[in-house]
């Protein structure tokens, strides 16, 4: 069984790029067949942070417009089994894809894959419009910060006006420190204004910049934390249990936690 | 029987258990005396909405035509039906007679909410308003749910949420002062009632979570934790 899920956020910069491709090799590595596309047309990142830009032949809008097959157009990364990606056009604009021809596009991709992933650009006009088209599942970005958590408040609304009720909110660059001392919203209050169920949280992470630059994603570095992050969350996603990451990891309580298997 | 009069009230009002005293403080005209007792049950109006009150008179001596012109103009004010206590001998009423006295559901009801608003049609939300929601009623509108920053709800009548106004609402649209908003945590980032606007302050204020109701009193609008109101 497939299944299309489309990372959004409303606000731009909270990481939804770096949460796809993360999300994307994650699961290639557990085993999937992942296709990721990059619906930012005119802004394209994805396959940069990928490291895959200079193999880009053919992109979504040849892909919807019937210039190529999907197949053709799909890059392989050939770093990981059973990983690909269709790229943004560069040189269109969002209106040169409809939201009838993402639909189309996204069953045609379930017979192949069994993961779809979309890359939803900033915003909620037509581009966004175009992501969620065919989407079954949505995982809202945002980070602990009151704008970031207001428009992904105006994403669950515009989801669930489009009949996209399976969402879960995933909190990116949390600092443990910050929230301890006050300075920082915490997990439970981004979930008290959602109000929606929690995929998974990841930390901030000066390593994620590194491997972002480097075309690597962090999910594949054992040491990061932000890695761990997504690992965990692609566990989740695939409907295996894993308790929330434990950001306090250091405190004697923590470690117990840990050792008992504590669930959330 | 021993009342305290402040020197500056011409007429007080107390409640016993079997019905309202009136006690007269001044020799006043009649004119003047009936003026001051309407006002005077002005401020209680809709309290014994529909009820049958009891209103006796002491300190003052009343002709029988005189005290018809009076029970009417109670009546009236209080859109209740007085009739006359004879001979008053009032009998101060405990607590546990307080309690017994509660008014069913129904009539509290009534009693907060205006009969001109509590008419008209409302509207049921069971979901939580996002930001960017607007929701709009010809009526009042009920939600049982959270209404979040950046959402906005606007009825001509009341609004009522079973959780959380964090965004814009606005009762009383289209000038209904008399209209209020109810919340079960009143927070909001602005509360407008008919013409009038509040925003909430620039500083974080300390306080429990209780349900708070909103209403306009002296052009201004008032929040009050709703518990203590109804007791």
């Amino acid at each position: 069984m497939s299944e299309v899920i489309v990372i959004t956020s409303g606000k731009g910069g909270v990481g939804k790029t770096t949460t796809t491709a993360n999300i994307g090799v994650g699961l290639s590595k557990l085993g999937k067949k992942v296709i990721m596309i990059d619906t930012d047309i005119g802004l394209r990142n994805l396959d940069v942070v990928l490291g895959l830009e200079n193999r880009i032949v053919y992109d979504l809008v040849d892909v919807v417009t019937g210039v190529c097959e999907p197949k053709k157009a799909a890059i392989k990364d050939k770093r990981f089994n059973g990983l690909f990606l269709i790229p943004a056009a560069q040189t269109k604009d969002k209106d040169a894809v409809s939201v009838e021809q993402m639909k189309e596009l996204c069953d045609k991709l379930r017979e192949d894959y069994d993961f779809i992933l979309i890359d939803c650009p900033a915003g909620i006009e037509q581009g966004f419009k175009n992501a969620i088209a065919g989407a079954d599942k949505a995982l809202i970005v945002t980070t602990p910060e009151v704008s970031a958590v207001r428009d992904a408040d105006r994403i669950v609304g515009l989801l669930e006006a489009n009949g996209i009720d399976d969402h879960y909110a995933l909190i990116n660059r949390i600092r443990p420190d910050m929230v301890k001392r006050g300075d920082m919203l915490s997990v439970d209050d981004v979930i008290e204004v959602l109000n929606i169920d929690l995929i998974g949280i990841v930390p901030d992470d000066q390593d994620i910049i590194v491997s972002t630059n480097k075309g690597e994603p962090a999910v594949i570095n054992p040491k990061s934390l932000a890695g761990q992050g997504y690992r965990n969350i692609t566990e989740r996603l695939t409907g295996n249990n894993v308790p929330l990451m434990d950001l306090d990891g250091n405190s004697f309580f923590g470690r117990i936690k840990k050792l008992f298997g504590k669930k959330q | 029987m021993e009342i305290n009069m402040s020197k500056t009230e011409n007429v007080i009002l107390k409640l016993y258990k079997e019905g309202m005293l009136v006690y007269v403080n001044k020799k006043l005209s009649f004119s003047e005396l009936r003026k001051n007792i309407v006002e005077k049950f002005r401020k209680s109006e809709n309290f014994f909405k529909g009820l049958t009150l009891k209103v006796g008179f002491t300190g003052v001596e009343l002709s029988e035509n005189e005290i018809n012109i009076l029970i009417d103009a109670i009546s009236e004010v209080l859109e209740c039906k007085a009739v006359l206590w004879e001979n008053p001998e009032p009998i101060e009423m405990t607590t546990e007679d307080k309690v017994n006295q509660e008014l069913s559901g129904e009539q509290i009801l009534s009693n907060a909410f205006k009969i001109d608003v509590a008419d008209e049609n409302t509207k049921f939300y069971t979901k939580t308003i996002r930001s960017g929601q607007l929701l709009e009623s010809d009526g009042n509108i009920v939600v049982v749910g959270d209404v979040n920053p950046g959402a906005e709800l606007v009825a001509t009548g009341n609004i009522v949420v079973m959780g959380a106004i964090k965004g814009t609402v606005h009762a009383g649209a289209k000038g209904n002062r008399e209209a209020i908003v109810v919340a079960l945590n009143l927070s909001p980032i602005q509360l407008r009632i008919a013409n009038v606007i509040s925003r909430s302050p620039d500083y974080e204020i300390e306080r429990g979570l209780v349900p708070e109701i909103a209403y306009i009193r002296d052009d201004k609008i008032f929040i009050e934790d709703f518990l203590q109101k109804r007791k």
